[in-house]
């Protein structure tokens, strides 16, 4: 039995650490409901209107595009970026460093500060809300 | 006997675990950075992937040794964009740019230095018309890989031209 949960503890540790859009959902949530002390459900709502708001110059669809099952392209450069959507790109939020990077830089670029942990979590919610 | 059977087995899952961990942390690139410098073809690996995100990945001969300096030294402020790396990542991309650049300064016209302000640059480019540059499906001077098929390669032979509509 110890045994098994042995197993069981360490098999489950290196599926969160290898990483799912689901598992960085919850742990989003669970990060923002730490922050604002009281429980927070994710919205795909208002990550949608979160990713097409336009503030001082560019909105996360400038490069995204507004329709994120597609490819996007960068909006100074123009260089081609695969879609925002694990439905049509499975390599998306696999891998939590690579993901926080660009969080913390685009939401720089765009906001001008970083992003909550409750608006990660609604923008992933979007992005995974869209199937087909 | 039993306890001591059952002592070997947990320490038989115990080593198994700490086996596994160390496989996928270090798979998943968690395990702490090593303190030299990758391999050469592990250090273009790096360049390649945080320096051909937002654009192409520049070739280092592209610019004289002196200019990517400048340019990894900003990478918080970097043409407007947010660039910045953690983990020593930059002085790897620094260290294997600068082995593999001409010398020579910066070319000059911009805070940061830019490959499309080179006199070379310049004197190549020189037949193609400004309407062109403003073509929505080039956009940049930078964007390279719009006119040379062969960019992502580091080909910029004449042979490999054609300029989008
Ligand atoms: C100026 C262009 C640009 C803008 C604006 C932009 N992004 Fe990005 N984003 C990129 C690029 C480039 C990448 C990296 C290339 C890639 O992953 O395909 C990226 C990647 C990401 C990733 C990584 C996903 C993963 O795990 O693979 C996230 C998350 C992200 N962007 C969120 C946002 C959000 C949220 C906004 C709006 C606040 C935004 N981006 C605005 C260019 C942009
Ligand atoms: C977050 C996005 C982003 C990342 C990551 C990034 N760049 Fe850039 N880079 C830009 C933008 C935006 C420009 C301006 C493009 C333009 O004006 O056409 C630029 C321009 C450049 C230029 C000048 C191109 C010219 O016009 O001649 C060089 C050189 C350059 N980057 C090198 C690098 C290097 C080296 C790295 C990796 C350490 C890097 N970049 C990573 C966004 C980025
Ligand atoms: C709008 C299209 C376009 C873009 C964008 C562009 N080039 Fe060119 N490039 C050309 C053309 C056209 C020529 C050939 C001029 C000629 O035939 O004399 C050329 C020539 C060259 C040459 C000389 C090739 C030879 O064999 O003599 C080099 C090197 C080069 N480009 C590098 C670059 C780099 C690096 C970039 C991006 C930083 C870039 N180019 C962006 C169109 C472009």
């Amino acid at each position: 039995m110890k045994l098994l949960l042995t197993i069981a503890l360490f098999v489950g540790l290196g599926v969160a650490r290898a990483g799912t859009p689901a598992s960085l959902l919850a742990s989003l949530e669970a990060e923002a409901s730490r922050e604002s002390a009281a429980p927070v459900r994710a919205s795909p709502a208002r990550g949608a209107a979160f990713f097409t708001a336009r503030r001082a110059d560019w909105s996360c669809a400038s490069c995204h595009t507004a329709d994120p099952r597609r490819d996007g392209r960068h909006a100074v450069t123009g260089k081609a970026i695969l879609p925002m959507a694990p439905a049509f790109n499975p390599a998306r939020f696999t891998e939590r460093a690579r993901t926080d990077k660009w969080f913390r830089r685009n939401c720089q670029d765009v906001l001008g500060r970083p992003c909550s942990a409750a608006e990660q979590a609604d923008v992933l919610a979007y992005l995974l809300s869209l199937q087909s | 006997m039993n306890c001591s059977l059952s002592r070997l087995v947990d320490l038989l899952v115990w080593g198994l675990c700490a086996v596994f961990l160390y496989v996928f942390t270090t798979h998943l690139g968690l395990a702490a950075t090593p303190a030299a410098l990758p391999a050469p073809s592990a250090a273009a690996d790096v360049w390649r992937e945080e320096c051909g995100s937002c654009h192409l990945a520049f070739p280092a001969r592209l610019l004289p040794a002196a200019a990517w300096q400048q340019l990894l030294t900003r990478l918080d402020r970097h043409f407007g964009a947010d660039a910045a790396l953690s983990d020593g990542r930059a002085a790897i991309i620094g260290q294997y740019l600068q082995a593999h650049a001409p010398s020579g300064a910066p070319p000059a016209g911009s805070e940061l230095p830019r490959i499309t302000r080179s006199a070379w640059f310049e004197r190549e480019h020189d037949e193609v018309p400004a309407e062109v540059w403003r073509r929505p499906a080039v956009r940049s001077r930078g964007n390279c890989a719009a006119c040379h098929a062969g960019a992502e390669q580091g080909v910029f032979s004449e042979r490999q031209i054609r300029i989008p509509k």
